[in-house]
């Protein structure tokens, strides 16, 4: 259908054109005034769902309840554990299925001979702890396999078959073959530790808090300020509190970087979740400087300085 | 600036009208507004990039944010509304309607968009235009991280609203004697495109929805800490947003068969190919989804189906060169500048057609994944062909629109500025993917190869934003105060023009 248009044809006009020009204008100047000022605010408040689970990675098995099933479980399971005598606890983390999250806590645990071993699977997918070094090694399963560990349960206790004093058992997951960690076999003690983390290479006691280290809030994110102060002085026999203040875990581990062949052979805090604290000893270090890393960031750097 | 049949209206009464043509225009000022505010972001992107290291944003966050905004602006704020803009202004026309079929519902779809931009512009996200997660539920930074789920969603909902509309006015609004086959291609296209929103939007839209409520915590659709599986996003994701890239393609094709027939003064070549390959597009791209995925371990014969299912769509796209190619042939053609626009688009089309072929084949999408190889590919679709086209097009309409004609020669050098100017930063990408630099990142590795060629793409950006200044100036200007324009014949190429006077008067 045509109608015919007997006006002429009616154009716009440079004042018209301007009046549109200046709606668009000023409502852009408008949103860049609103926008600028709060250019940090608008981001800064992390998601609702990470402050929930975070909460649950505090010590050992007194988790929280806030993590929901999964960390009651492993509340309750940890009792179980603590029954068997003579046991050492490894502890699956939550989220160690997803691959480059740290799997396995501690991730090379001193058991002594005469000790059991149980897995406590903190994560919310079943896992396995089975000897070997991947799905390919001829060898796998022969030292121990606690075969599958539902989600909150614990393993059954795992003798050592075959281990010797100085041994290091390398170990994985068989669903997820790239969780790796590794078992360090110590002659056998009366009053082997069988408290959970009793395993750790931390150690607890003596020697004077000389220094203290900060891990920065945020150090996970990649240009962020990681440790506080990145360049530590202590004198040779201090030991140095490392405090863990962003909400991820971290450690605190001699060498350049993973790659480099000392990585942790002279220190190494093994992981520290957010909010805790581990001890470095300087006992038996040199004076000298020691670069140190995070394995799990292998970003975040510092120095240490021991005199 | 505006076309009015009666007499010149105040501003207000044009922002608050229903009529398809000012609805068609706020959609076309808006996206070419965002055109520029999403090229002035890409400008700062490639200044960042002139050398390793930081240059001009304070941290590697501020960096996302930008390229985050930049996607999302250029694919959701620029090319579908301006298509939708196009379509408005020529459907009703073209079907012979008075209107839109619910031209209330055109409005608000209209609307929306404005309420989303703000969302994503105030809140600057640096999730990326993707936001896979985990990072975009467990990490991302709220509020903008929320804004912009908000926004994409809303611009989800106008779309689709634009959508139905478009199938409705077309399918039943249009005259009795115009038969389906006897439509313009340019309203073929507006068709596929708009059932191609109405099937896959609604699944990005849920997996907005998820993301959201997984970021709130009550639900774990996509949080593996929760037992959900981030993978599912991809999915869903791409399930929208490949078919996403023909409905961005499609229109633009569209646009083509309406002006190469007429600066070449020949018919199409063959108009029934044309509609096929359309068909067989808008069917193909929900056949290939999982090909942006290839790597994210998918078993062989689950990556086989779609590199085949996207190899399918090639002869479709060829079939719309060869058809181009086979109408310009022998013809008298005028390159004009929407005729430049259109044949440099063509040209691209094939270059960034061949860098898909690449892509998709699979044992070399695993050398290219995720370096700047890809950058390189779907800009040169997205800014070489769609871009291109849309920009010819915006020079073709422009007469019908402010009864004016542009100033040629500024429109003449707009196109060798930006043809050579997008040659220059997105062939240079490929190139520069294949030397191994990641995509997404703040720095790269001083190497010399790397620092040359991301200061050549550099170059070539800062030759395509002033070349597009030049064209916003010429038109703001021309537009008040160009040359008359002939309406019957503004290009003086002896072939019909929009019936300026089948306009109906506004109701």
């Amino acid at each position: 259908m045509t109608t015919p248009d007997e006006s002429p044809i009616i154009r716009t006009s440079s004042k018209r054109m301007a009046q549109g020009l200046v709606i668009v204008v000023i409502v852009m100047a408008v949103g860049a005034a609103i926008a600028i000022p709060n250019w940090h605010n608008m981001a800064k408040n992390p998601p609702p769902v990470s402050t929930i689970t975070t909460k649950p990675s505090t010590e050992g098995g007194a988790a929280t309840s806030a993590g929901g099933g999964g960390a009651g479980s492993a509340a309750g399971g940890s009792k179980q554990g603590g029954t068997v005598a003579g046991a050492t606890t490894i502890s699956i983390l939550q989220g160690a299925s997803v691959q480059g999250n740290p799997a396995f806590d501690p991730n090379d645990a001193k058991v002594s001979l005469d000790s059991k071993v149980v897995w406590q699977n903190k994560d919310t997918v079943p896992h396995t702890a089975t000897s070997g070094t991947g799905p390919s090694d001829p060898n796998s399963g022969k030292i121990f396999d606690t075969k599958i560990i539902n989600n909150g349960e614990n393993s059954s206790p795992q003798q050592l078959k075959g281990a010797k004093v100085g041994d290091s058992i390398p170990y994985y997951c068989q669903i997820h073959p790239y969780m790796t960690a590794k078992l360090t076999v110590t002659a056998a003690k009366a009053s082997s530790s069988n408290a959970t983390g009793g395993a750790a290479t931390t150690p607890t006691a003596g020697g004077p808090v000389g220094a203290s280290l900060t891990i920065m809030q945020g150090a996970a994110t990649q240009g962020n300020p990681a440790y506080d102060p990145a360049t530590l002085t202590v004198k040779k026999g201090d030991n140095i509190q490392v405090t863990n203040k962003d909400n991820v875990p971290h450690t605190v581990t001699n060498g350049k970087g993973p790659d480099d062949p000392n990585s942790g052979k002279l220190f190494d805090t093994s992981i520290i979740n957010g909010g805790e604290s581990a001890k470095v000893p300087t006992t038996k270090l040199t004076a000298g400087e020691y670069p140190y890393h995070c394995t799990i960031h292998p970003y975040m750097t510092g120095t240490l300085k021991v005199q | 600036m505006v076309l009015e049949v009666k007499k010149p209206r105040p501003m207000w009464e044009i922002l608050f009208s229903t009529h398809h043509t000012d609805i068609g225009l706020l959609y076309i000022v808006t996206s070419i507004a965002f055109l520029m505010m999403g090229g002035a972001l890409a400008l700062a992107i490639r200044a960042e990039l002139w050398l390793p290291g930081a240059q001009i944003f304070q941290s590697p966050s501020d960096f996302e944010r930008f390229f985050t905004v930049h996607g999302t602006t250029m694919l959701l704020l620029w090319v579908i509304p301006f298509a939708a803009g196009v379509g408005n202004y020529l459907v009703p026309i073209m079907v012979r309607y008075k209107d839109m079929a619910w031209p209330k519902l055109n409005a608000v779809a209209f609307w929306m968009i404005p309420v989303a931009a703000a969302l994503i512009w105030l809140g600057f996200s640096d999730t990326g235009w993707t936001a896979y997660p985990p990072y975009s539920i467990i990490r991302a930074p709220g509020p903008a991280a929320d804004m912009w789920i908000f926004g994409a969603k809303i611009l989800g909902i106008s779309s689709i609203l634009g959508a139905i509309n478009f199938v409705v006015t077309i399918l039943k609004m249009k005259h009795p004697d115009l038969g389906l086959m006897k439509m313009s291609l340019f309203v073929w296209a507006t068709l596929i495109t708009s059932f191609m929103i109405i099937t896959s939007m609604p699944t990005f839209a849920a997996a907005l929805i998820m993301m959201y409520t997984d970021r709130l915590g009550v639900s774990g659709f996509f949080n593996p800490a929760m037992g959900g599986d981030p993978i599912a996003y991809q999915h869903l994701f791409w399930f929208t947003f490949h078919p996403e890239v023909y409905i961005f393609l499609i229109p633009g094709v569209g646009m083509l068969y309406e002006m190469i027939p007429k600066f070449s003064r020949k018919p199409i070549f063959s108009y029934q190919s044309g509609v096929v390959a359309f068909v067989l597009l808008g069917l193909l791209g929900f056949a290939s989804w999982a090909h942006h995925m290839f790597a994210t371990g998918m078993s062989f014969t689950e990556k086989t189906v779609f590199m085949v299912g996207t190899l399918a769509a090639v002869p479709a796209s060829s079939m719309h060169v060869f058809n181009w190619i086979a109408t310009m042939w022998g013809g008298r053609i005028k390159f004009a500048a929407p005729m430049l626009f259109g044949v440099g688009a063509i040209m691209l089309f094939f270059a960034s057609g061949a860098g898909g072929v690449v892509n998709t084949a699979l044992p070399l999408d695993f050398l290219t994944h995720d370096s700047y190889f890809v950058v390189g590919h779907f800009h040169l679709m997205l800014m070489g062909t769609v871009s291109l086209a849309f920009t010819a097009f915006i020079y073709y309409l422009f007469p019908l629109i402010t009864g004016r004609m542009y100033n040629e020669k500024a429109a003449q050098i707009h196109f060798i500025l930006a043809f050579v100017g997008i040659i220059l930063v997105f062939i240079t990408q490929h190139i520069l993917g294949l030397y191994g630099m990641p995509r997404r990142v703040f720095d790269y590795l001083p190497l010399p190869p790397y620092i040359i060629m991301n200061q050549i793409a550099t170059i070539g950006a800062w030759i395509v934003g002033p070349s597009y200044l030049l064209m916003v100036i010429n038109l703001v200007k021309s537009a008040g105060s160009g040359k008359l324009a002939r309406m019957e014949d503004p290009f003086r190429i002896g072939e019909e023009y929009y019936d300026y006077a089948r306009r109906e008067p506004h109701h």
